[in-house]
């Protein structure tokens, strides 16, 4: 089991270790928390802005996509309600039916 | 802009996002580099830490209407980069099996490459990182690139506080282990 001092020890002696290798700007950046922008360098910029397009196409991807199934949905909705539509009025049950609720009527009248 | 704390900036973003993207811009330009550096030191590869990290902020980017404030945003954002570069491990595991020979050393190459590119963290430390197992070099990773504190770590991890200590002592120990193998010709620097 190792005690608080012998870890804090050993954590402080490494991240003595990482600033005399050079990344104490990171280190520094990190616990400020706020790493400014006036610390950014051109590539850093590139990355950030390619994440931002990419945020934005995926959004824009995301919309077309979704107005397209829509779209698309609405459509074959309708096909489909027609083409029952159409089905039922050509079957020749429908048109027995038909004749029969004529004949009915036709009886109903008394004629 | 600069004036704002995280919180500040996460709320903006829940009430302007997605049509303006002025906060999550300022989000980035704070956390991007380091979350970046992070990424190279976990996966090793630019292109696989450039993926990695656009997938971090684009969950973001779509999932911080859903982030309730329990915990801190960088935690938060630490998390989401976290299980990525996870991910991208796995990844990379599965396409080292099936790669050929061919391949692999054309990715050695390149990793070099980036190793001699990488001006941030130079020399021996990256060398050390680099021959840490996954878990070690993402909690050391975490520690002194990333800059998180234990708790902040144990948050990350979505583990106890003694427990994140435990795993980093372990991390520690083998840095300082492989540290001392590459060092043999100096003073050592840990007892």
């Amino acid at each position: 089991m190792i005690t608080e001092a012998q870890f804090l020890e050993q954590d402080a002696k490494i991240l003595d270790i990482f600033k005399e290798e050079g990344i104490e700007k990171s280190l520094a950046a990190s616990q400020e928390n706020n790493a400014k922008a006036k610390d950014l360098d051109a590539e850093d910029l590139r990355r950030i802005e390619r994440i931002v397009e990419r945020a934005k196409f995926t959004l824009v991807m995301e919309h077309s996509l979704s107005f397209f199934f829509k779209t698309i949905g609405a459509g074959v909705s309708g096909l489909a309600t027609a083409a029952i539509g159409v089905a039922k009025n050509a079957s020749p049950n429908n048109k027995n039916k038909k004749t029969v609720h004529e004949n009915d009527n036709n009886n109903c009248s008394g004629k | 802009m600069d004036a704002l704390s995280d919180d500040d900036l996460v709320a903006r973003c829940k009430t302007e996002l997605p049509y303006n993207v002025t906060a999550y811009r300022e989000l980035l330009r704070r956390h991007e580099p380091l979350v970046y550096r992070s990424c190279l030191k976990m996966l090793g590869s630019v292109q696989d830490a450039e993926e990695a990290c656009q997938d971090a902020f684009l969950q973001v980017f779509h999932k911080i209407v859903e982030f309730e404030g329990r915990a801190a945003f960088k935690t938060w954002l630490y998390r989401i980069v976290y299980n990525r570069c996870l991910e991208a491990r796995r990844k990379a595991a599965r396409r080292n099996q099936y790669h050929s020979k061919m391949v692999e050393e054309a990715e050695h190459e390149e990793l070099t490459k980036n190793k001699s590119s990488d001006d941030e963290i130079t020399g021996k430390v990256h060398e050390v990182i680099s021959r840490m197992s996954g878990e070690e070099c993402r909690l050391v990773t975490l520690r002194y690139i990333s800059g998180l504190s234990i708790q902040e770590i144990a948050d990350v991890l979505d583990i106890g506080l003694s427990a994140a200590k435990m795993r980093l002592y372990r991390a520690q120990e083998r840095f300082k282990e492989i540290y001392n193998d590459m060092d043999e010709g100096k003073e050592e620097f840990v007892k």
